[in-house]
C-alpha cells in the first residue's frame, strides 16, 4: 500500500512540476482499507467549476505546507474521517473509503463552502462577511456530512426534511470539533462557524446549537417550534428556511447530549448516526415529528426502552416542542 | 437592476442594486455590455434549478431597461461565464440593497 501511495504521489509531483493542472477526470475508485485518503488542491482564485479540483497542494501523508487554508482543509477532512471511522465504524463519506478531495481558494471573495457531490470546495470569503471557511473545523464536518446524507437518508433539501438535512450536518460538524478538542458535551460551546465572521456580521459564530438566535447580530434562528412558521419552498426563502429551522433539531440534539453527559459523539452521536444511516429508518421527506419518533426509537433499540438515554433523547425533542 | 444572492452555507440573502442612470458613463456602458453579452433578455426565467446539492448559492437578477423587464433565477452551478461576469460586477460595484 505504501508503494502504491508513493507511486501516486510521485505521479502527482511529476504532473505538478510539469505545470499541468492536476485535474481529476473522474473521482478515483475508493480504497476501503480503513485509513483516510485525502488530497487538497488549490484553485488559485479561479472560479470555474469545470477547473476543479485545481493544482495539487497536499496529498495524503505529505508534510504541512505554507498555505494555512490547505493545512486546515487537510486536517479538517482528517478529523471528519476519524470521527466517522472511530465513533461509527464508517469508512469515509460513502462508507466505502472514498477519497476526500478538497479545493481551497475557490473564486475571489467567495463567501461560501460547499460539497459539490464529489468533493469539498472552499472560498476565502470577501473579508467583510466572512474571513475564510477552512479555519472552522465544523464547517468542514458540516459539508462532508452533506455527502454522508446524500449516500444514506437522502433528506430532500426543502422544508423540514431540508432543515433536518442541515441539522445533521451541523450536528456531525459540531461533533468533529468537539472530538478534535476532546470536549465533553457540557464543555463544548455548541457554536457553528465560529471565527469565520467578518466585520459585516458582528458576533461569535454563524449558528448556536445551545442558544439559537444568539450567535451573531442578525441571527434569527428559533429555539423551538413556537418560532416555526412555514416559509415558501423557493430559492429566495432558502427552500422553506432550511438554514433557519435547522436550529430546532440542533437544539434537540444539544439538550439530549448534555443530559446524557460525557462525550456527545458517543451515545447521542451514535443514536443520531444510526437514525441517519440505517436503511429505511428516515424517509427522505421526513419531517421533524417523524425524525423525533425515529430517533427516540433508535435510542430505545440501542439502550433499551425506558432507558435514561432514550428519556434524554425524548427530553430534547420535547424541549423544542416537536414532541409533546 | 437588482441582484439577490440566496442560499449558501449561511443561508443569507445579500442584495445589490445598480442603475445605469446614476452610474458614471463608463460604468453604465460596461454594465449594459455585460447584460447584452449574457443575452439576458433571451434567457429562461429559471436556470439550473432546483440545485443538486446543499449550501449552494442561487441568484435572482432583475433588469429593467426602458419598456422591458426581466427576472432570472439561476443556480451558481449553472452560471455561464457571461452571467458570472454580470453577477461579479454587481457584487463588486452595486450598492448594498
Amino acid at each position: 500500500m505504501r508503494a502504491r501511495r508513493t507511486r501516486e504521489k510521485s505521479a502527482r509531483i511529476r504532473r505538478a512540476r510539469a505545470g499541468h493542472r492536476s485535474r481529476a477526470l473522474a473521482v478515483p475508485p475508493p480504497v476501503s482499507d480503513g485509513v483516510v485518503h485525502r488530497s487538497v488542491y488549490d484553485m488559485k482564485q479561479g472560479g470555474n467549476e469545470s477547473d476543479l479540483p485545481g493544482v495539487i497542494a497536499r496529498g495524503e501523508g505529505d508534510p504541512v505546507v505554507a498555505d494555512h487554508a490547505v493545512n486546515e482543509a487537510y486536517d479538517g477532512a482528517g478529523a471528519t474521517y476519524d470521527l466517522y471511522s472511530a465513533a461509527f465504524s464508517r469508512d469515509s463519506i460513502d462508507g466505502l473509503g472514498m477519497e476526500l478531495i478538497s479545493s481551497v481558494h475557490f473564486d475571489e471573495g467567495f463567501n461560501n463552502a460547499f460539497w459539490n457531490g464529489s468533493q469539498m470546495v472552499y472560498g476565502d470569503g470577501d473579508g467583510r462577511m466572512f474571513t475564510g471557511f477552512t479555519r472552522s473545523i465544523d464547517v468542514i464536518g458540516h459539508e462532508l456530512t452533506h455527502g454522508v446524507t446524500q449516500h444514506t437518508a437522502g433528506l430532500v433539501y426543502e422544508g423540514q426534511s431540508g432543515a433536518l438535512n442541515e441539522s445533521f450536518s451541523d450536528v456531525f460538524g459540531s461533533l468533529v470539533k468537539q472530538r478534535s478538542l476532546n470536549q465533553t458535551a457540557d464543555k463544548a460551546d455548541w457554536l457553528i462557524g465560529e471565527g469565520i465572521l467578518g466585520p459585516a456580521l458582528p458576533g461569535k459564530a454563524l449558528r448556536s446549537m445551545v442558544d439559537p438566535g444568539s450567535a451573531y447580530d442578525g441571527d434569527t434562528q428559533p429555539r423551538d417550534m413556537d418560532g416555526y412558521a412555514p416559509l415558501p419552498n423557493d430559492e429566495e426563502d432558502d427552500f422553506g428556511g432550511v438554514h433557519q429551522y435547522s436550529s430546532i433539531p440542533n437544539r434537540a440534539f444539544c439538550i439530549a447530549a448534555q443530559q446524557i453527559g460525557g462525550n456527545a459523539w458517543e451515545a447521542a452521536g451514535t443514536i443520531w448516526y444510526n437514525a441517519l444511516t440505517q436503511p429505511g429508518r428516515l424517509s427522505e421527506t421526513a419531517d421533524f415529528a417523524a425524525a423525533a419518533a425515529a430517533i427516540v426509537a433508535v435510542a430505545g433499540e440501542l439502550f433499551g426502552d425506558g432507558s435514561a438515554q432514550q428519556e434524554d433523547v425524548r427530553a430534547g425533542w420535547t424541549e423544542v416542542k416537536v414532541l409533546l | 437592476m437588482t441582484l439577490v444572492q440566496s442560499g449558501g452555507y449561511a443561508g443569507l440573502r445579500v442584495g445589490k442594486i445598480a442603475d445605469t442612470g446614476t452610474l458614471p458613463a463608463g460604468d453604465a456602458e460596461h454594465l449594459k455590455d455585460l447584460v447584452e453579452a449574457a443575452g439576458f433578455f433571451d434567457l429562461a426565467e429559471r436556470i439550473g434549478l432546483p440545485p443538486k446539492h446543499a449550501d449552494r448559492f442561487q441568484y435572482r437578477i432583475a433588469v429593467e431597461d426602458g419598456g422591458r423587464q426581466k427576472s432570472v433565477l439561476v443556480a451558481d452551478e449553472a452560471l455561464t461565464d457571461q452571467l458570472k461576469a454580470l453577477v461579479r460586477w454587481l457584487q463588486a460595484s452595486g450598492t448594498d440593497a
